[in-house]
């Protein structure tokens, strides 16, 4: 390993340095019991050897390259036809590709379970008035149906990715392959698409890693991966160690994203000189046009209308200002929360971006994306884990912190630990685009503390707001983490519906689920707006 | 330095006296209302967090003499069996509790007590289901019962719980085979109570089992629901498979007496009406009256000898022995 060791950027080291050890050094002492610790019944994890791991192992891998596939298909198709054609609704599409953002992926899979069940009022409809039975060609619970609501919410990922490529380009090398004899299809193909490549790979890292920690989406179509045997075999069979075990093998899976997402982009270097005008450049014809409708429509009908359907119909009877009111406190403490997370983690992941920009160096920037590595773990094993380590260090140093300042902070710490990479593909990226002869000039003339603040900062804008809002968005549906570090009197909306969802009582979590939605969906518009801002003032 | 606020706020507020702080799994709109009573009568608040049982327990142990809580509550004898070998219990000793709570209902070393019983029974639907075609767990598993069963997940302890009783009464070999038939005959397997209970009442499957109190909030809500409950094993030692939620003493509470106090309170009449009744639930107590509904479903058989220790002891086996056949 290389490290660029010279004295200078000591404090980017040192903060690069301190930030790894704040996010690994949990997981580090997680592998370390996984490993080392003493199991009082080694039985479980033997038959979980046996009896666990091949199911688990193959439904994981299904689900995770279905819905990436799925994803990436509906992510790049929709940025695509935003970016590179002439698509009519273009705005539209826009605001419904990124609009599945806000739901919380337990939320969209309690509702589609609840429209398909086989004793759902739809279906029991189409039983009764024409006799057909639905069950019969929509299997709710299946790998394929459960990747596909899946990717309903994750695919605005790709999108998001893509259309920044896609943007980022500028279309005079489409001009110039286009002049040198390749057809349009050829050049998107053989330019566009390859030139996107890290970003395609950069949010399928994000993509397989939120399906590798869901817990709470397949739990409701009760479908058995990594997440549920870690914790059966922790509540359920109480062997604490099979679960890190569990655990260590999924943080093994996120490391090799995380390795094969670093390989596959590291050489690939790039940035805009010149921010050309960008003319669309594929014509539909009626055939494209009209597949493009039906997808906007699709969208409109599967991320809009069918969740705002389920969740008035389930909350018609008891929606009033009321219990609006009742849910005022759970609000303002998920807001406050979200908002507390999103500034530190923004802060944090700039000053990542910049000083391992600062150092250009491999070793350091693989030491920063590390950091990452937390996106791709449960929040209830983040949350022990984070825990566990804090109280040891609480309690020897003597124990004179309130306990709920103390567990706000690493509630704060943990959902950092665990949202860090969403920020970070926004931040790293719009860092990507600032040419580095623009910090070699620079550096002639200011100090690095200088040249953060001065040129970096007001250059990457608005990658910085829009990874704010995203983080902002996770941290209000995050569940497991929140559920075991808030303090007392703390509940968020997303503790609320648990509590409901896990005893059956739809009507009941449709207002605070409501709630996460309009919140997020308020977000969404902030961030829109803030984008046509950003790019009125180029 | 915004976020300083909130923590100046919460120092502030934290120190008021008399205040007991319970770990619970029991969801808030089940225990606030009782939690409210007692501070309307006494003047002690309370604070709580609810969780999952597996994360309030390892959350005890990492924090060890440290820990802010002097309560555990759970919804499940295996955890609370679970909670009473972690060391993090301490024995109660108190005449009211031990007159109020039977023996089958609290720990052997009385390091927990239970406060509500829960009943896992049998609903069915009177339309399919002939009369005399229930009788007992075991006969679920045979062959008439072929796609006519809806059931809920494996890995929910209620579950758990249940098949460790039949471990204990029936032994293994033959308790799998009953498990292994149930899953042969099921048509689909559910995340929860409620939804195994809209199964039968659309038809999909003709009988569930389930904790009584989903079916009783379902009935509440609609009462045509037409589906019926069944107390199945009336006529062997098994009886009626009861799980419990109970409650202990936390070894490092700092408000020892006063939590001793509040469970004892909890014990009696009062309290267990209003504990049982916000979840239709059974109290705990034998002479304290049952909320109207759950008495018209009618009295059942339970096995007394069995205590819910042993079903947390033999929890992991259930597990195990679930997975081998295949009980998502």
């Amino acid at each position: 390993m290389k490290f660029n060791t010279n004295k200078q950027f000591a404090f980017q080291k040192i903060f690069i340095l301190a930030v790894c050890t704040v996010v690994i050094l949990p997981f580090l002492a997680l592998l370390f019991r996984a490993i080392f610790g003493l199991d009082s019944d080694p039985s479980v994890w033997i038959h979980v050897t046996r009896n666990v791991i091949p199911n688990i192992l193959s439904n994981t891998f299904s689900l995770a390259l279905y819905t990436s596939l799925f994803s990436i298909l509906m992510g790049t198709y929709s940025a695509w036809l935003v970016t590179l054609s002439d698509f009519k609704y273009k705005k539209i599409l826009h605001i419904c590709s990124i609009l599945p953002l806000i739901y919380p992926l337990y939320v969209m899979s309690f509702i589609y379970v609840g429209l398909f069940e086989y004793s759902a009022p739809t279906m029991t409809f189409f039983r009764n008035e024409w006799g057909i039975n639905l069950k019969q060609f929509i299997d709710i619970k299946s790998v394929t149906s459960i990747s596909l609501i899946f990717s309903l919410c994750l695919h605005p990922y790709v999108y998001l990715l893509l259309k920044q490529a896609f943007e980022g380009q500028g279309d005079h090398l489409f001009k110039v392959s286009r002049s040198l004899g390749y057809t349009k299809v050829e050049s998107f193909l053989k330019i566009t698409l390859p030139l996107a490549k890290p970003w395609i790979f950069g949010s399928l890292a994000i993509i397989l890693m939120e399906t590798l920690a869901d817990f709470g989406g397949v739990s409701v179509f009760n479908f058995d991966t990594f997440t549920t045997a870690i914790y059966e075999s922790w509540t359920g069979m109480f062997s604490f160690i099979t679960a890190t075990k569990l655990s260590a093998i999924l943080i093994f899976f996120a490391l090799l994203v995380l390795g094969a997402e670093a390989k596959l982009t590291s050489k690939q270097k790039f940035f805009i000189k010149s921010k050309s005008g960008f003319v669309a450049p594929f014509e539909l014809s009626q055939l494209f046009k009209s597949m493009a409708l039906i997808w906007l429509l699709l969208l409109i009908v599967t991320t809009i209308f069918i969740p705002s359907y389920q969740l008035f119909s389930w909350c018609k009877d008891n929606l009033d200002l009321q219990s609006l009111l009742n849910n005022y406190p759970y609000f303002y403490n998920t807001v406050r929360l979200a908002f507390i997370t999103a500034l530190v983690t923004t802060i944090v992941t700039t000053l990542l971006a910049s000083s391992s920009r600062f150092l250009k160096s491999v070793n350091w920037e693989r030491l920063t994306k590390l950091t990452t590595l937390g996106y791709a773990i449960p929040g209830s094993i983040i949350a022990v884990a984070v825990f566990g380590l804090f109280t040891k260090i609480k309690i020897s140093l003597g124990d004179f912190i309130n306990q709920n300042s103390f567990l706000y902070f690493i509630l704060v710490v943990g959902l950092m630990t665990r949202f860090l990479s969403i920020s970070y593909k926004n931040i790293f990226s719009s860092f990507k685009r600032i040419s580095p002869n623009l910090d070699k000039a620079a550096a002639l003339l200011a100090k690095p503390s200088v040249i953060i603040f001065k040129i970096h900062i007001p250059l990457i804008k608005s990658g910085i707001i829009s990874g704010f809002l995203m983080v902002l968005i996770e941290v209000m549906k995050e569940m497991p983490m929140t559920l075991m570090l808030r303090p007392f009197g703390k509940d968020t909306l997303s503790v609320k519906i648990y509590e409901f969802t896990s005893e059956g009582d739809w009507e009941r979590a449709a207002i605070p689920a409501l709630l996460i939605v309009l919140a997020g969906f308020i977000s969404i518009v902030i961030m829109t707006v803030v984008e046509k801002i950003g790019s009125k003032t180029k | 330095m915004k976020f300083l606020i909130p923590f100046l706020v919460l120092f502030s507020s934290v120190a008021s006296a008399k205040t007991l702080t319970i770990y619970t799994s029991r969801k808030e709109h089940l225990i606030k209302p009782i939690l409210d009573l007692y501070t309307k009568e006494t003047g002690v608040k309370f604070n709580y967090t609810t969780n999952k049982d597996g994360a309030l327990i390892q959350r005890l142990k990492a924090e060890g003499s440290s820990t802010p809580a002097d309560l555990l509550f759970t919804v499940d004898g295996g955890n609370l069996w679970y909670a009473s070998t972690q060391n993090i219990l301490e024995p109660i000793n108190s005449q009211i509790l031990d007159k109020n709570i039977p023996a089958s209902f609290k720990d052997p070393k009385n390091l927990w007590f239970a406060f509500s019983l829960r009943a896992r029974t049998i609903v069915y639907n009177p339309k399919t289901v002939k009369k005399g075609e229930l009788s007992t767990y075991e006969d679920l598993a045979t062959s008439k019962w072929k796609g006519r069963l809806c059931l809920r997940t494996s890995k929910k302890v209620y579950n758990q719980s249940l098949v460790a009783e039949l471990i204990d009464t029936l032994g293994r070999k033959k308790a799998k085979k009953v498990v292994a038939g149930w899953v042969a005959n099921t048509v689909d397997i559910f995340s929860n109570d409620t939804s195994a209970i809209k199964g039968v009442i659309s038809g999909q499957c003709d009988a569930a089992i389930v904790n009584t109190y989903y079916y009783g909030r379902l009935l509440k809500k609609d009462p045509s629901i037409g589906v019926k409950i069944f107390w199945p094993n009336q006529n062997d030692k098994l009886g009626v498979h009861i799980n419990v939620s109970g409650a202990g003493l936390l070894k490092y509470s700092k408000n020892k007496k006063e939590s001793k106090k509040f469970l004892e309170w909890l014990s009696g009449g009062k309290a267990q009406a209003l504990f049982a009744s916000l979840n239709l639930e059974y109290p705990a107590n034998p002479s304290v009256d049952l909320d109207p509904l759950v008495k018209s479903w009618g009295t059942f058989k339970y096995n007394k000898e069995f205590n819910l220790s042993k079903a947390g002891m033999l929890q992991k086996d259930a597990i195990k022995l679930m997975h081998e056949v295949q009980y998502k």
